[in-house]
């Protein structure tokens, strides 16, 4: 059984960090698209302003992966608002190494941040999900999430860098 | 033809902010939805670290709206991560009254926020739009924006603060 405990993330974290969002990257067949790099991580998530804020779970180095690592999972938040309620969280990433599920590590970091979310005082806690990824999908439900895309019709959009600069030069 | 200028919110917008927050949420059948206060939007908005930003579209008292107002149109954006790219623009809220569409200033609006959001090096601007909004659908893709719901399968889940707090009572 894997005993671990979940900590805000440190500085020295974003190497973790890193590789962590590239393994949920390589599940999600996306790998190659991950170009951030540990600098930026460190300016995006230490600075004066963060960007975002990450909760990491750790095990004991005796309990290390396969390829010696400690952190063994992470999730990755920041704060939005709803104009009708006002503050939401929106977890971005969450991903638990393999070797390390089925120990209540997914469970525990959600409980966190639904501490979190309700500390800060936030009305709810947001997140997309890809419509094929029904084991999360399932895992959400249990706890309650609801598809605001299948309730309300909301598609999500982007505009991209091209098409911004397109625009702000017109 | 409407004369308008765009700039920041300030402290002393947060009634028109809410008065078009309002207004736009009426226009979705949802107005008894916005729960939201001025003295949220206040504190969230003006405070040591602001939770959203708003630009606003001003015109002049002559050309003021029917009912009386010189505050027009809003965008109300914040700053989100992608763990892939790093900093993005979300657009949470866009609305130009009714009386004063027509003259450019949603794209004038749109333009600013894509000043915005290269200056602050973001990668791109997100933002959700409802499926049966169709005029905005367009409005969008004319300006190159795409479906990444279609395009890659998302779904915008939300677990509310009733289940929130259930989590945090799990032992």
């Amino acid at each position: 059984m894997a005993k671990f405990i979940l900590r805000k993330a440190e500085p020295k974290d974003v190497s973790d960090i890193l590789r962590l969002i590239k393994e949920l990257a390589k599940f999600e067949e996306m790998e190659e698209q991950v170009v951030l790099t540990e600098k930026e991580l460190l300016e995006d998530g230490f600075g004066d302003h963060p960007f975002y804020h990450c909760v990491v779970a750790e095990v004991p180095k005796d309990k290390q992966s396969v390829e010696g690592y400690t952190v063994v999972g992470f999730a990755m938040y920041y704060f939005t608002y709803d104009p009708w309620i006002g503050k939401l969280l929106y977890l971005e990433d969450f991903y638990v190494m393999k070797e390390f599920r089925g120990y209540g590590i997914g469970s525990e970091i959600l409980k966190t941040l639904s501490e979190t979310a309700v500390k800060t005082r936030c009305s709810g806690m947001h997140f997309i999900v890809a419509e094929w990824n029904t084991s999360s999908i399932e895992f959400y439900k249990r706890r309650g999430a609801a598809d605001l895309s299948h309730e309300e019709g909301w598609r999500l959009y982007e505009i991209d860098k091209c098409n911004l600069l397109k625009m702000s030069s017109k | 033809m409407a004369n308008f200028i765009l700039r920041k919110a300030e402290p002393k917008d947060v009634s028109d902010i809410l008065r078009l927050i309002k207004e736009l949420a009426k226009f979705e059948e949802m107005e008894d939805q916005v729960i939201l206060t001025e003295k949220d939007l206040l504190e969230d908005g003006f405070g040591d670290h602001p939770f959203y930003h708003c630009i606003v579209a001003e015109v002049p008292k002559q050309q003021q709206s029917a009912d009386g107002h010189v505050i027009i149109g809003f965008a109300m954006y914040y700053f989100t991560y992608d763990p892939w790219i790093g900093k993005l623009l979300y657009l949470e809220d866009f609305y130009v009254m009714k009386e004063f569409r027509g003259f450019g200033i949603g794209s004038e609006i749109l333009k600013k926020l894509s000043q915005t959001a290269v200056r602050t090096r973001c990668s791109s601007m997100h933002f959700i739009v409802a499926e049966w909004n169709k005029s905005s659908i367009e409005f969008y893709k004319r300006r190159g924006a795409s479906d990444l719901s279609l395009e890659e399968g998302w779904r915008l889940f939300k677990i509310d603060k009733q289940n929130l707090l259930k989590m945090t009572d799990e032992e």
